[in-house]
């Protein structure tokens, strides 16, 4: 909100600059966004937050707030500061009022008035309403909007003459409407509060007048109405009808009660001056009256919070200032009474707040703590994904963080029921959360492949899925993909080379490729495996599927994986023992084969295993092709075998002789010849 | 004026080492041992001095026109290697592939291996939250005003009787998720991705990634979090950092502040990454409220801790220069490849 400071004056007299105060505010009370030159005076923008909103966000309060933090006492306006002008007073007649529920309404005051002109205002008032945004719009509305500003409190102004015998707070009937002040029709609901009379309904509570008791230029008796609403109501039919004002906004973070009568009395003060007049008679439903709070303060346990002592008497002139009074002191402790129009102020730790932001903080020591030696840890989540980082690092992967959002039309990649959508998206863009993680990085393959001709990257992120049991599931992924320069199957094989080395350097040494069809439609039909340890699918490597592609605009093959970072890391033993470098020297020999085409190399490589060497140590695929000559269906493999005792140096005899025998057991297994 | 041998030999052979070409060479030669060369003209001039200063000086020019030449012959062969022998080191080396972290990564790691040292636990959350957890154990009813700071994702539910989830709009619930769980005194710090329903813009995320900080004890002081939080930001920034705290609200911390830091550009004189004030605003912070403890089961009046939360891309910006908050996922590697 923004204030004059030439207005604020008449509540408070300001000896700092604009400037100064500006930064004595944001030290001590709110954050002053910016100071602004408006003709000849000086506007400041002060940001409030939820809490002081109330009782702050209006010149009084805030004049109530720069005499706290500057010490300079409030003057002002006598009528701000009486307590129960009218509902002391005996009125001899009196009007109709009904609150039906007092939940709905905490307290409803009006005051009739009469012999009332209705003008246009004088310059002063409408200047002052346009330093606010508020337009003029005659005399009486003028005022309440006036004395919104200055004390907070929301009021309305009806034509008395209008008003059917008396006013009723109720929930509104089904299918009643109304029109409002600027002509919008409006269709109520029993979850609506409204003022009515016994045959309109005249508002809607807290946020809009309606046309059937407007004020206009004939108006010679007024009702005004100065209410508490619950903020629920208001908030609720706001939103519903779609309007918002400034009085439902005030009415939303929730008013002191005490306020209606006092911010009645400055209107009637204000209307007698500008409009003529007389009071008439007032009406009050305020069934339970909000009282302060009595709050002890004990310095100990200030400093104790705290950090640094306060003595008893700073602390008091510091409640002094604050308008609060001390209505006891024993031993040191003294019980402050916080006036109703600080709600917020609650209990022991809101009156240290209190005194710390007054004092100022910038005052605050800066002190280490005296504390337990405590073991810090990280999460082995988190300490494990650092470790993964810092591998997929060394195997030149860049590393990505993206959206946990897919777009709607991504539902085709798996059942729509597994996924899981937002309520509230912020578009079709962003629609589910992913059940993937890899599909996060299609977005920055699409974004990238037109800078680079081959990309590795990776990310670690959560992905989450719908159960029908468990729920929601999140699950934290490792993803990585490859888009190579060659052709083919070069991405795929290049990215398992990389797997193998992360499992390798995480001591999980029997991982199987296992053919898999999972993600139909993201990985390609048949290029993709399921990894298995021990058993148990820890992800999944594959071909990316060349109409999936497409929809990114990407024509090379690329590979992708996911693994899952938790399987990951229960299988990983990064525990490391020694084994004695062998005494004696190895033997290698190659061998190449002519074979079918669709031979795996896993199902070779099983039965050389097999084979009963007990020599062998390694098999090595180093070389595959398929050529014309080979024959069609036909390809060359070769491999080197690795031959070594612990005992002995072999002599070729032996080795060959483990060589007739496994190339026999190959022989017998597949159509092979040895070239 | 003639040189000295002196000057010529202080001066010469830096000379040739530094010509690139056999012209360049040549040039050289020629300025000290050509026709009208500077050591020529020595040893011309040698005539003309005493016989003393004839037998001193002229051995030593003599040995210096030698070791002239011979230091320009071997220059020479430099540049006349022949094809067998001709090694370019100019030549671009290998190009090895090396991966990048992203910038948030390295700033996170940073900020746990500070808080680590400082005997701070590095602890993990889930992403999808309660409403209990995100919003009601922190102080945050349904229906209080204060609500509308987060602007909330909401999940879907299959049956309408299931409780509601979301995405956490903070890492603020994993307090609760740990003192449900742990016994105080301890001193924790939780990295996290977290989540708001707001537009973005260069300074607005819907999606980005807080640090949270709890310390709680019998005796944990706000004049404790000033001291590690300036222990922090000195230490993150490299440079001494003051801090101010200034009043603020955050429902679950009791009193509230806002921590600024001066700035690590201008050293408070005012520059355009602080708009000209010298301070930064980097985070909030405060005194946990009893509610919060209330609602984890410990006794507020025996437990007490300060907590604070700060942006780790905003600290990512100002560490790094970075002007607009979506680079951190806007996947470019052109951008990543930079750290």
């Amino acid at each position: 909100m923004k204030f004059s400071i030439e207005w604020l004056k008449d509540y408070v007299a300001i000896n700092d600059t604009p400037e100064a105060l500006a930064e004595r505010i944001t030290l001590h009370s709110f954050e002053v966004e910016g100071l602004e030159k408006h003709d000849h005076d000086i506007l400041m923008d002060v940001s409030f937050l939820p809490n002081r909103f109330p009782d702050a966000a209006n010149y009084y309060g805030f004049a109530r707030e720069v005499s706290a933090v500057t010490g300079v006492p409030l003057i002002g306006p006598h009528s701000l500061s009486q307590q129960n002008p009218f509902s002391k007073k005996k009125w001899k007649q009196t009007w109709p009022l009904e609150v039906q529920n007092a939940d709905d309404c905490p307290r409803y005051s009006g005051l009739l008035m009469k012999g009332v002109r209705v003008e246009g205002s004088p310059t002063w008032l409408r200047e002052r309403l346009e330093i606010n945004g508020l337009r003029s719009i005659n005399t009486v509305v003028d005022i309440t909007n006036y004395v919104m500003l200055e004390l907070g409190q929301p009021l309305h102004a009806f034509d008395a003459a209008k008003v059917d015998n008396g006013i009723v707070v109720r929930r509104a009937r089904g299918r009643e409407h109304m029109t409002t002040l600027d002509g919008k029709d409006v269709d109520l609901s029993p979850e609506d509060l409204v003022i009515a009379d016994q045959s309109n309904v005249l508002a809607l509570a807290g946020i809009k007048g309606g046309k059937a008791a407007e004020i206009i230029s004939s108006t010679t008796s007024i009702l005004l109405e100065a209410a508490n609403f619950n903020a629920d109501f208001v908030l609720r039919t706001a939103r519903r009808v779609g309007i918002t004002t400034d009085a439902s906004y005030r009415f939303k973070y929730g008013l002191d009660p005490n306020l209606t009568e006092v911010a009645l009395a400055r209107a009637a003060e204000l209307v007698k001056k500008i409009c003529g007049g007389s009071i008439e008679t007032f009406a009050d439903a305020y069934p339970h009256k909000v009282l302060p709070r009595v709050i002890a303060f004990d310095p100990r346990r200030y400093e104790a919070l705290i950090g640094e002592p306060v003595s008893l008497s700073s602390a008091r002139s510091l409640f002094k200032r604050l308008g609060w009074g001390v209505v006891k002191a024993v031993k040191g402790l003294v019980w402050v009474e916080v006036p109703t129009f600080r709600r917020d102020v609650e209990r022991f730790e809101d009156v240290v707040e209190e005194v710390a932001r007054l004092r100022g903080y910038e005052e605050l020591g800066s002190i280490p703590p005296v504390t337990v030696l405590l073991h810090a840890a990280q999460d082995e989540s988190i300490a494990f994904s650092r470790s993964v980082k810092k591998r997929m690092l060394t195997f030149g992967f860049d590393e990505l963080y993206s959206y946990s959002f897919i777009p709607e039309s991504w539902n085709v990649v798996c059942d729509e029921k597994t996924l899981v959508q937002l309520e509230n998206p912020v578009s079709t863009e962003y629609f589910y959360l992913r059940p993937l993680l890899l599909l996060s990085l299609f977005r920055a393959l699409e974004s990238n492949a037109k800078f680079f001709s081959s990309l590795r990257f990776y990310e670690i992120g959560k992905a989450f899925t719908h159960d029908e049991e468990a729920g929601i599931v999140e699950r934290a992924k490792l993803a990585g993909m490859v888009m190579s320069e060659e052709k083919g199957g070069a991405s795929f094989y290049e990215l398992k080379g990389v797997l193998d080395a992360l499992f390798q350097g995480y001591g999980i040494a029997d991982v199987e490729y296992c053919p898999s069809d999972a993600w139909k439609g993201v990985f390609a039909q048949g290029q993709v495996a399921e990894l298995m340890v021990d058993g148990t699918s820890i992800g999944f490597l594959g071909m990316i599927d060349s109409k999936w592609l497409s929809r990114f605009g990407v024509a090379r093959p690329v590979a992708a994986f996911e693994l899952d970072l938790e399987l990951l890391c229960s299988a990983a033993n990064e525990e490391r023992e020694f084994v004695p470098l062998p005494k004696y020297p190895a033997v290698i020999r190659d061998v190449s084969f002519l074979i079918d085409t669709t031979v795996r190399i896993d199902d070779m490589r099983r039965v050389i295993n097999d084979a009963g060497s007990k020599m062998l140590q390694d098999v090595d695929l180093f070389d595959m092709f398929e050529d014309e000559k080979l024959g069609t269906g036909k390809k060359s493999i070769s491999f080197h075998l690795t031959f070594r005792s612990d005992g002995r140096t072999l002599t070729s005899e032996e080795v060959g002789h483990d060589m007739e025998t496994i190339i026999a057991a190959l022989q017998k297994q597949f159509a092979i010849e040895v070239r | 004026m003639i040189m000295t041998i002196n000057e010529i030999e202080h001066s010469v052979f830096a000379e040739i080492h530094n010509t690139h070409t056999a012209k360049e060479l040549e040039e050289v030669r020629a300025r000290y041992l050509g026709r009208k060369g500077t050591l020529t003209s020595v040893l011309r001039g040698l005539a003309e001095l005493s016989l003393e200063d004839r037998r001193e000086i002229g051995p030593r020019a003599q040995a210096l026109r030698d070791r002239i030449e011979e230091a320009c012959e071997d220059r020479l062969q430099d540049f006349e290697a022949t094809s067998e022998t001709f090694f370019d080191v100019s030549f671009p080396g290998k190009k090895i592939t090396v991966g990048h972290h992203n910038p948030l990564s390295l700033l996170i790691q940073d900020t746990e291996d500070i808080f680590l040292s400082l005997g701070f636990s590095v602890v993990d959350g889930p992403e999808v939250e309660t409403e209990f957890n995100n919003f009601d154990a922190l102080n945050i009813p349904a229906n209080h005003p204060a609500r509308e700071m987060w602007d909330t994702f909401w999940l879907k539910r299959a049956h309408n009787t299931e409780p509601r989830k979301l995405l956490r709009t903070h890492t603020s619930p994993v307090q609760i998720r740990y003192m449900q769980t742990h016994e105080p005194p301890f001193r924790i710090i939780v990295p996290g991705t977290t989540y708001r329903y707001e537009a973005t813009d260069a300074r607005h995320e819907m999606q980005f990634s807080q640090i949270e900080g709890l310390a709680v004890g019998e005796t944990v002081t706000l004049a404790n979090f000033k001291s590690i939080i300036t222990a922090f930001f000195s230490r993150l920034f490299a440079q001494k950092v003051e801090i101010r705290l200034r009043p603020s609200y955050f429902p679950f911390v009791e009193p509230g502040v806002e921590v600024d830091a001066t700035c690590p550009r201008c050293h408070k004189r005012g520059c355009e990454l602080c708009t000209f004030t010298g301070w930064l605003e980097l985070g909030g912070a405060g005194m946990v409220h009893p509610h919060v403890f209330d609602a984890v089961g410990y006794n507020p009046n025996t437990i007490q801790g300060f907590a604070f939360g700060v942006g780790a891309e905003r600290l990512a910006m100002i560490k790094y220069g970075i002007p607009d908050i979506r680079l951190f996922r806007s996947s470019d590697l052109r951008f990543i490849q930079q750290f």
